[in-house]
């Protein structure tokens, strides 16, 4: 670059082919405004170009002075070879916070006298700060916005979630009281039925010993009797009544079972007897695997692949519920023979702790229903539906999450993660 | 013979309670229960006026009046009595309100086992009887000691069977008040 000539100095009317008219209006500008030779020396410069010349430029992680970054050979190579060129600049520095300029664009063209001969370059800086900023915030704001819409979406599904079980928990409790008075007499008049039933057959089968001997229809009074035995089948009815009653008492016990469960859904099992304390997963994990021992034994093998947990603040008791659950559904997910693998590792804060089977998996289009309320694939009388929502509220209220994953044929792998402490006033 | 009261709104409970008690094995209660059933526990207080029961079973949610409400004003009126709630309702507040209020014997639930609450029955007459022998022996040196005379105790006795029998009320004019807890139904 030529040596620095004072603002509004030129060299040379005849040089740059400037006016005196122009050069005023070019001093008044509120833009950098230079005027150089063909080679980069600079005949003309505003005062505003002189300030800018005093920061610091930088381009595409390139910092440096005007010199270094705009006048550089290589820039003015291209421009001489293109005729114009536009870019946008960094300014920072002395003078940079004063002039609130931190952004140019810079346009640079070939000067060329009448003949197309190119005589010099004009650099034109326009100061676009403002724009620039705006745009900045603009895109910053985007990036928010992107992610608070994530975090809604995500926020959203979590809360029609819990709302579900919310509704479906005070729904279940009212229900359950409703369903427990005829279940109450129903149960007991089955039983009481039993009792009967017994009395009737002996009191019956002593009748029948007494018209055994008559059989043969020699006495004309018996027949009647004999007749209407034949129609409605006696003999039978006498063998599946007490089947029947069984049957019956099963049925109301399972529903029983279904009503209890509910009702601890609804509690969230015995949340209100039980207290926040510090405990050892790993022992909750070997009592949930002692009670399901008995059904996995022969079918599964239970790998364990325990880290070093802390002891973190839970309700035992109820944790332990999930671990069981989870583990029951490994265990009928395998059929023939499996492993189930329990592994627990420390994470940032919080533990983790993942059961993996391969076992049948879990379809896709079941995957998104599996937290719901009564959504069973199970044979009838195996799941209620209520395992995987029950647990689920569970790890929500120990502010912990749970992921599922799975593929069909290859096997299911459960994640629940869990922070080491509650929130304060939380519980 | 025990008197046993069976309150719940649920006349369907009532029977089936019956009947499971009538099937009971001989000897599972000391002597054949007499049971009385009420639909409504505010006829059962009217009733609790005029005769003693050895036992009551209620139910914990009913329309006119809550089981531990029902108990608390029956025990007014016989301090004795077993108390049992046999309910499908049961929350802390008012599993607490059971027994700190109505300071009930055992809390069964619904649906119940028969034998559990043949169990429990049993086990609640025969506390009841060692707290009415407990009393009476107690009452029998008081005699003996003479603090208690042959009058007050015979008039005790006749209290436990008949309440309020020997509490004459009077009318402001000073005659008999012979309509006893008639205004109550």
């Amino acid at each position: 670059m030529a040596p620095m000539s004072e603002p509004g100095d030129y060299a040379s009317e005849s040089q740059s082919g400037i006016g005196d008219l122009q050069l005023a209006t070019l001093a008044v500008l509120n833009d950098g405004v230079w005027i150089s030779e063909i080679d980069g020396t600079v005949v003309y410069r505003n005062a505003v170009a002189a300030a800018m010349e005093r920061m610091y430029w930088s381009t595409a992680g390139h910092v440096g002075t005007l010199e270094d970054v705009v006048f550089n050979a290589e820039l003015l190579e291209k421009l001489r070879a293109r005729g114009r060129w536009s870019a946008e600049f960094h300014l920072s520095g002395e003078g940079a916070e004063n002039a609130k300029i931190n952004c140019v664009a810079m346009e640079m063209e070939l000067l060329t006298d009448g003949a197309g001969e190119a005589t010099g370059i004009a650099f034109h800086a326009r100061d676009v700060s403002r724009e620039w900023l705006r745009e900045q915030t603009l895109q910053d704001r985007n990036v928010e916005l992107e992610q608070a819409y994530t975090h809604l979406k995500a926020a959203q599904y979590q809360l029609l979630q819990s709302e579900k079980m919310a509704s479906i928990g005070q729904l279940a409790a009212g229900v359950a009281h409703e369903i427990n008075n005829p279940i109450g007499y129903v149960h007991s008049n089955l039983g009481t039925l039993q009792i009967y039933m017994r009395g009737l057959i002996r009191l019956l089968d002593s009748y029948d010993q007494l018209a055994c001997p008559a059989t043969d229809g020699s006495c004309l009074a018996l027949a009647p009797i004999l007749e209407i035995k034949r129609e409605i089948d006696y003999a039978f009815m006498r063998e599946d009544l007490p089947q029947l009653l069984a049957e019956s008492r099963e049925g109301i016990e399972r529903v029983t079972k279904i009503v209890t469960d509910l009702r601890d859904f609804s509690h969230g099992g015995q949340s209100e007897s039980e207290d926040w304390t510090v405990a050892d997963i790993h022992r909750g994990l070997d009592s949930a695997l002692n009670i399901v021992w008995n059904e996995l034994k022969y079918k599964v093998e239970v790998r364990k692949e325990y880290g070093v947990l802390p002891l973190i603040e839970c309700l035992p008791a109820q944790l332990n519920q999930v671990f069981l659950n989870l583990l029951i559904n490994a265990g009928q997910a395998i059929q023939e023979h499996g492993v189930i693998t329990i592994t627990t590792w420390c994470g940032d804060g919080e533990i983790c702790i993942a059961f993996a089977d391969d076992g049948i998996g879990i379809a896709p289009d079941h995957l998104k229903r599996i937290y719901d309320p009564f959504f069973t694939t199970k044979p009838v009388g195996k799941g209620t539906g209520l395992g995987l929502a029950l647990s689920y509220g569970i790890v929500k209220k120990h502010h912990g999450s749970i992921e599922v994953s799975s593929e069909l044929g290859k096997g299911t792998r459960f994640c629940i993660h869990l922070p080491n402490s509650q929130p304060a006033h939380a519980q | 013979m025990p008197r046993l009261m069976l309150v719940d709104d649920e006349a369907h409970i009532l029977s089936s309670l019956r009947r499971a008690l009538n099937t009971m094995p001989e000897g599972t209660f000391a002597g054949p229960l007499v049971v009385e059933s009420f639909v409504s526990p505010v006829q059962a207080l009217a009733r609790a006026r005029e005769l003693a029961f050895d036992l009551v079973i209620s139910d914990y949610r009913m329309p006119e009046m809550d089981g531990v409400t029902f108990l608390e004003s029956l025990r007014e009126i016989q301090p004795n009595i077993g108390r049992l709630i046999l309910s499908g309702y049961a929350d802390l507040k008012a599993l607490i309100a059971a027994i700190n209020r109505a300071q009930i014997f055992r809390f069964i639930a619904k649906p119940w086992d028969d034998h559990d609450l043949a169990l429990t029955i049993h086990q609640a007459l025969e506390q009841r009887a060692l707290v009415m022998e407990n009393a009476r022996l107690a009452d029998l040196v008081r005699v003996q000691q003479g603090t208690l005379s042959r009058n007050e105790l015979a008039m005790k006795r006749i209290e436990e069977q008949f309440p309020g029998i020997t509490q004459v009320k009077r009318q402001p004019d000073g005659s008999i008040d012979l309509d006893l807890g008639d205004e109550e139904l």
